[in-house]
């Protein structure tokens, strides 16, 4: 196992699992409306995946999404599944060495689909209108993730800065 | 055969997150299967254990202020208890009188809350108690304000509660003044709908729905949420009735679990 590799199961034991603890116990606590709240998991997500590539990204994304499920009362890999995509697609960015605002609009739109994905997913499930989904939760969402990403990429930077 | 493996180590990345999305698909499609069932399990015992931890530890920092709340509280109880004895005295003297006999054949688990369901869409509770094995999947929990939810997996000390605004939740209810049955779920962002009554039903705004008892898992009269609105659809069979949570589910540290004492058991 090369040294690359041992950071990231450092990471993914570390980030990946206070993550998941994080959105049961002190999300909740942040939750606007008592409606729309962010996404810790794929913020920690999209920082692995910009660090450590595709491949790990999406596995993080997929291990990630496999132990939410598991914690609750749906279906096991209705997470895990947007949540593989988006740490494939965050993990391109390292191959492509994309750097500063521009990476921040692909995050926007990594998130936003993978909020996307979920409801879609759910949608099956629920009774309720899909743009409705869309406006009342997807978009905010989108919003409130995606400046809670900015607040964790700024504090924890020197962990997910590329070598 | 190089040809074919050239092929997959060259495009590894996408075979990679092809499989994870088939292997999603077939987890989401298959979730009663033991493999699903196992992981869930082991899953809930390792968090739960770390949360627990967690919880103690966060809940540690507002004692102070929960002390002082709870005295305040245990104040009140005890002039209410002072007022409630003498109709209590009285209650069992007229029971007698009339012959007849209390008996209380459920008993009330208390369990903790350490945590919701991690997902952007709060379905279910993370409760733990050293008590679980007493109960059986699908055991109605509740507050001292209402219904919660019910029990749908439990291992060791765990157990994932799904509660009443869960998209799959669906619990028979009743209307307190008029008796009208109707259908509890939720209604999509932070509150309940009463379905299935017909338009010809009035129902009023301030109307308190209870559990209906018409179903195995919820005993009967537990207090479900209160009506905030009513419309009538001209071009529906059926009003649309928001219902106001009775318990809020934002705010639950500690909850009851429902288990009826079966009646063939020794020592009852």
């Amino acid at each position: 196992m090369n040294q690359e590799t041992k950071y990231y199961l450092f990471i993914l034991a570390t980030f990946g699992i206070a993550s998941v603890m994080l959105q049961s116990i002190f999300v909740p606590y942040i939750e606007i409306y008592d409606v729309w709240k962010p996404d810790v998991v794929l913020i920690v997500v999209l920082l692995i995946g910009k660090r450590f590539g595709s491949v790990y990204g999406s596995t993080a994304g997929f291990v990630l999404g496999l132990i939410q499920d598991s914690l609750t009362t749906m279906p096991i890999g209705i997470t895990a599944l947007p949540k593989a995509l988006a740490g494939y697609a965050s993990g391109k960015m390292n191959t492509l060495k994309m750097e500063g605002t521009v990476t921040f609009l692909w995050f926007i739109l990594f998130i936003f689909l993978h909020e996307f994905l979920f409801y879609f997913i759910l949608q099956f499930k629920l009774e309720i209108s899909f743009t409705y989904i869309i406006y009342s939760r997807i978009f905010p969402n989108t919003i409130y993730t995606t400046v809670m990403l900015w607040i964790t990429y700024s504090s924890t930077q020197k962990h997910f800065e590329n070598p | 055969m190089t040809p074919i493996l050239n092929f997959i180590s060259h495009y590894h990345q996408a075979f990679l997150v092809t499989l994870y999305v088939i292997l999603s698909f077939i987890f989401i499609t298959s979730s009663d299967t033991p493999l699903v069932e196992g992981m869930r399990s082991s899953t809930l015992t390792i968090f739960g254990t770390m949360q627990e931890q967690v919880d103690d530890a966060s809940s540690y920092f507002g004692l102070e202020e929960e002390n002082r709340a709870l005295r305040k509280e245990n104040t009140r109880l005890a002039y209410e208890n002072h007022q409630l004895q003498d109709a209590l005295l009285e209650n069992i003297r007229l029971k007698k009188l009339l012959q007849f006999e209390y008996k209380v054949n459920y008993e009330l688990i208390p369990a903790k809350v350490i945590g919701n369901s991690p997902q952007n869409l709060i379905t279910g509770l993370l409760l733990s108690t050293e008590e679980l094995h007493k109960i059986e999947k699908n055991a109605a929990v509740m507050t001292s304000e209402g219904l919660v939810g019910k029990i749908v997996k439990i291992s060791g000390d765990y157990a994932i509660c799904q509660i009443m605004l869960d998209p799959n939740s669906r619990v028979s209810g009743k209307v307190q003044r008029n008796r009208q049955l109707g259908m509890i779920k939720w209604d999509g962002a932070n509150g309940l709908l009463l379905d299935h009554i017909p338009n010809t039903v009035e129902i009023l705004v301030g109307d308190v729905i209870f559990s209906s008892g018409y179903s195995q898992i919820y005993p009967a009269n537990l207090k479900i949420g209160v009506v905030n609105s009513v419309e009538t659809n001209t071009n529906d069979l059926f009003k649309t009735i928001y219902v106001t949570p009775a318990v809020n589910f934002n705010k639950l540290e500690e909850v009851f679990i429902y288990n009826p004492i079966k009646t063939d058991e020794p020592g009852n």
